[in-house]
């Protein structure tokens, strides 16, 4: 199966691909929704170093589901339905049970596919603005993204690396962040 | 005018939010954020913007690794031989041992040129006969500590937190030591001096309260100092009472039944370049046991 036949094919048929013990099929799902699933889970738990466990978890226990031979009608909700239990599991396991004196603690509420999908598509479109956001910047913009996020570099290793003044990184990236905060929120006070 | 001062703050912000911005240029966007919720909502969204930044950039060394964790979860276990059984439990807890040395960042800086041991210690005489071991991660031994109600039932006990006033009982008793070992090869700067230093408990169990802390005493780990922890030294942050929070805004734990919690303990520190990482301790067992009042 070459990259374009994998690009032909539908979730469920890959879902159901993936039950039968293809291996690429299920991988090509996670690179299909590994985004997705990543920032759904962001939102949901607003903790950026849990993300990647997180969503390993998701795709991990998909995987074994699907080999179980459960392959669903609707892969996407499905699938975030998981990501959504997954982030469930975590906030009552690390959410003090504290409350209020006069109040009585309040349950999660739990919630079905169809809300956990729309939540998942608000993410996505947030995601999708970042990534036009990015397709625009120029290539020195995108060099620094890279060095600060992929890296982990402060301004002054950056510098340091690129041989330019502190001042001008810091001054770039500044103008980098306000312009893709922008794009990602196209109605917010422009001060 | 704060218009004025909104302007003169828009390039700072950004860095601000990013933990790149020269200590005095940070107590001027501090200031000016106490006072300005605009602007503090433009950082928040640019924090926002950073966090989906790092999801979007590391994305391929993330995709890399789940595949490798589906590749091993696909690959069939070999059985282990009976002689392997016998010492499986002896090996995880010479793994778990291992573990200890090693060094949880978090997700918002860390110091990855520093890993650190990070142990907790107690001061309770039940502990002492191990002395310093990791209690959140080496073995059965479980922390314990006395449910203080002052012979009142956990309802009264309840309603006596309710009140307003300095009379709310006094939180929890708890006597821990967070130590932290830096085990690089350079110097550690911690800065606890930093207003944004944070010791976060979050416990988990039978029942609890969280109010403003009675007499607004603040957790001893925050205590100001700056910090350097040359390679192979040790510093201990004291958790004397269940109290959490920052040193503007701390808040009093309190168990109000006995049994079984989960306690955890991150203090949220500056280090070098006002970047911040979160020392984190694991989750520590704690059983909470009722005591006859004096």
């Amino acid at each position: 199966m070459d990259k374009a036949d994998d690009d032909r094919r539908t979730d469920g048929q890959l879902a159901a691909q993936a039950a039968r013990g293809d291996s690429q099929a299920f991988q090509e799902l996670t690179v299909r929704y590994y985004r997705r699933v990543s920032a759904f889970v962001l939102k949901r738990v607003q903790r950026a170093d849990l993300v990647e466990d997180l969503a390993q978890e998701t795709f991990l226990e998909a995987f074994r589901s699907l080999r179980a031979g459960r392959v669903p009608d609707n892969f996407a909700g499905w699938l975030f339905t998981i990501a959504h239990n997954c982030c469930g599991k975590w906030l009552r396991r690390r959410k003090p049970r504290l409350f209020d004196p006069d109040q009585t603690p309040e349950l999660t509420a739990t919630e079905d596919e169809s809300s956990a999908l729309e939540e998942a598509e608000e993410q996505a479109k947030r995601m999708a603005a970042l990534e036009t956001g990015l397709a625009g910047l120029t290539d020195e913009a995108r060099q620094l993204l890279e060095l600060k996020h992929r890296q982990g570099r402060t301004c002054e290793q950056i510098a340091v690396q690129l041989g330019k003044p502190i001042g001008t990184i810091k001054s770039l990236l500044s103008r980098t962040y306000k312009l893709l905060r922008d794009r990602l929120d196209p109605g917010g006070d422009p001060t | 005018m704060t218009s004025n001062t909104c302007a003169d703050m828009a390039e700072r912000l950004e860095l601000y939010a990013a933990d790149e911005c020269d200590p005095p240029d940070r107590e001027v966007v501090e200031r000016h954020l106490d006072g300005c919720p605009t602007c503090a909502a433009q950082v928040e969204e640019t924090r926002r913007l950073m966090q989906l930044l790092d999801l979007r950039l590391q994305e391929p060394e993330r995709l890399l690794r789940l595949h490798e964790r589906l590749e091993a979860e696909r690959r069939p276990r070999k059985r282990a031989m009976p002689w392997m059984r016998r010492l499986a439990p002896l090996a995880a807890l010479l793994l778990i041992s291992l573990g200890m040395g090693l060094f949880l960042g978090g997700g918002d800086g860390g110091s990855p040129g520093n890993p650190l041991t990070v142990k907790v210690l107690s001061e309770s005489r039940s502990l002492e006969m191990v002395p310093g071991v990791d209690m959140a991660r080496s073995g059965p031994e479980k922390m314990s500590f006395p449910l203080e109600r002052e012979g009142k039932t956990a309802k009264e006990f309840r309603a006596e937190l309710t009140v307003k006033d300095a009379h709310r009982p006094s939180p929890p008793r708890v006597r821990l030591v967070l130590q932290v070992r830096n085990e690089g090869t350079k110097p550690l700067f911690l800065d606890t001096k930093d207003p944004r230093t944070e010791l976060r408990l979050h416990v988990v169990g039978p029942a609890g309260s969280m109010v403003a802390t009675p007499t607004g005493e603040i957790p001893a780990a925050l205590e100001p100092r700056t910090i350097t922890l040359a390679p192979g030294q040790k510093e201990d942050f004291r958790i004397d009472r269940l109290v959490t929070g920052t040193r503007d805004h701390p808040q009093a734990l309190y168990w109000t039944e006995p049994g079984e919690y989960t306690l955890t303990i991150n203090l949220r520190v500056a280090t070098t370049g006002g970047r911040m990482m979160t020392i984190d301790s694991g989750p520590i067992r704690a059983q909470v046991q009722a005591v006859k009042p004096q």
